[in-house]
């Protein structure tokens, strides 16, 4: 089956489409699709762009005033706060004020003032909401973008055609691969990235890595990272490096690499096999453990491989 | 012509007679079974000796029965030890000769023996990863 690759840039990151099977005109449609649907993603749920709703609505947060959401920050903000209780805290989208301590400047002026109470409030009658504190989209809006961005290219070619969306590591699958199978996927190794740790077959689900190997620097004389614990405000050391998610849906395989990433490694392998994720993650030491869901998703890994 | 005199004195005779028979026999069969109830009041505790003893001697027959069953199954078990024993016996037996013919061929072991040489082979696996249409890794690449 013909394999046609497209690639661009959305939310900061690279963006990837691959195509199996279908015409030309198929494949461009839908890669055109998808790149405007990521586009649009990012116009209304950057915060780093001044002009998008998440900014205007981070700018009302603490004053008490409602704020009209248009559709995908509306599909956001539900998201992020169900995402906040289903993972008793650990995903929180009001870490974007720790991040701001620690140097990872969106460019976006943020209010200083807080309310009281739970984080985000609805109105009863209209699509409104108004929050106590500024929220971050982060992972989760990519989620939701890779989501929104694939099923709109879904819905531009016929349902024989497969595709891969990769939006900066973030990878949804939907049809068939190349081979009229599932598609490869690898789990790039985080210290050396053009080295993958194992491959994973995925068709119709979606994949997403947390990583602390790469976006880091220097912040007050020490090594800072993104990934922020909500219960201390600061980077978290976790003993783990690196864990991946594989799940049906982009933007919860997001929140759940950040979840278990929090979780630890004495406790993710618990949780993980708890939740039945098929979850792999990279301790310090350089060994990589997978959950009984992920081994059934694993067709190769190269510690065992070598140690063939 | 002397009058005859009514012929009264008869009828009333018989009737005395007949009251005094009657009042007599009602006299006789109290007395007889006044004597009566007490023999049979002096037999009773006769009469409940003997029914005591009966079934004294009924148990003792059900206990000696219950103890003969006891040795029977007693004697049966002695009976089946006995056996197992003796088979338990034979196999030690055959244990014991097969350890004194271990302990000889022991005995007759040289005390070194010169092993041949192993034969040794290398075989290189080379695994490579499969080919991979994305990967997942550090968000922002």
């Amino acid at each position: 089956m013909r394999l046609r690759r497209f690639t661009g840039r959305s939310m900061g990151s690279a963006l990837r489409l691959a195509v199996a099977g279908g015409s030309t005109t198929d494949a461009g449609l839908a890669w055109e699709a998808a790149r405007r649907e990521m586009a649009e993603t990012d116009a209304e749920l950057s915060r780093f762009q001044a002009t998008s709703a998440l900014s205007a609505a981070n700018r009302l947060s603490g004053s008490g005033a409602w704020f009209p959401a248009p559709s995908r920050l509306r599909r956001m903000l539900v998201a992020s706060h169900r995402a906040m209780r289903v993972s008793g805290g650990r995903f929180d989208p009001r870490v974007v004020e720790a991040l701001e301590a620690i140097g990872e400047h969106a460019g976006v002026d943020l209010p200083d003032r807080r309310a009281a109470g739970g984080w985000l409030e609805r109105d009863a009658r209209s699509p409104r909401f108004r929050m106590a504190a500024p929220a971050d989209s982060g992972g989760i809006g990519k989620g939701l973008g890779l989501r929104w961005a694939l099923a709109a290219a879904r819905a531009a070619v016929p349902g024989r055609v497969g595709l891969l969306l990769d939006a900066g590591g973030d990878v949804a699958a939907s049809g068939p691969g190349p081979d009229g199978l599932a598609w490869s996927v690898g789990i790039e190794d985080p210290v050396r990235p053009e080295r993958v740790l194992a491959t994973v077959a995925l068709r119709d689900a979606a994949i997403a890595t947390s990583s602390i190997a790469h976006r880091r620097w220097t912040h007050a004389g020490r090594s800072v990272h993104h990934l922020i614990d909500p219960r201390t405000g600061l980077p978290a050391e976790t003993g783990l490096v690196s864990v991946t998610v594989a799940l049906g849906d982009p933007a919860w395989a997001e929140v759940w690499t950040k979840s278990l990433f929090l979780a630890g490694r004495h406790d993710i392998g618990q949780e993980a096999r708890a939740r039945n994720l098929a979850a792999w993650w990279l301790e310090e030491d350089g060994s990589l453990h997978l959950t009984p869901a992920a081994r059934q998703l694993t067709t190769w890994v190269a510690s065992e491989a070598s140690a063939a | 012509m002397a009058a005859r005199r009514p012929l009264l004195h008869l009828p009333a005779l018989a009737a005395a007679g007949t009251t005094l028979y009657a009042a007599s026999l009602g006299f006789v069969t109290g007395q007889q079974a006044a004597t009566d109830a007490r023999a049979v009041a002096q037999r009773e505790p006769l009469r409940q000796a003997a029914v005591e003893a009966g079934s004294r001697g009924e148990q003792v027959a059900a206990a000696a029965q219950r103890a003969a069953e006891a040795l029977q199954r007693a004697s049966d078990g002695y009976a089946a030890a006995l056996a197992e024993s003796a088979t338990v016996d034979e196999a030690l037996r055959l244990l014991a000769d097969r350890v004194a013919a271990a302990t000889g061929a022991a005995a007759s072991l040289p005390d070194r023996i010169q092993l041949a040489a192993p034969r040794t082979s290398v075989v290189t696996v080379v695994t490579q990863a499969p080919a991979v249409q994305a990967t997942t890794g550090a968000s922002g690449r």
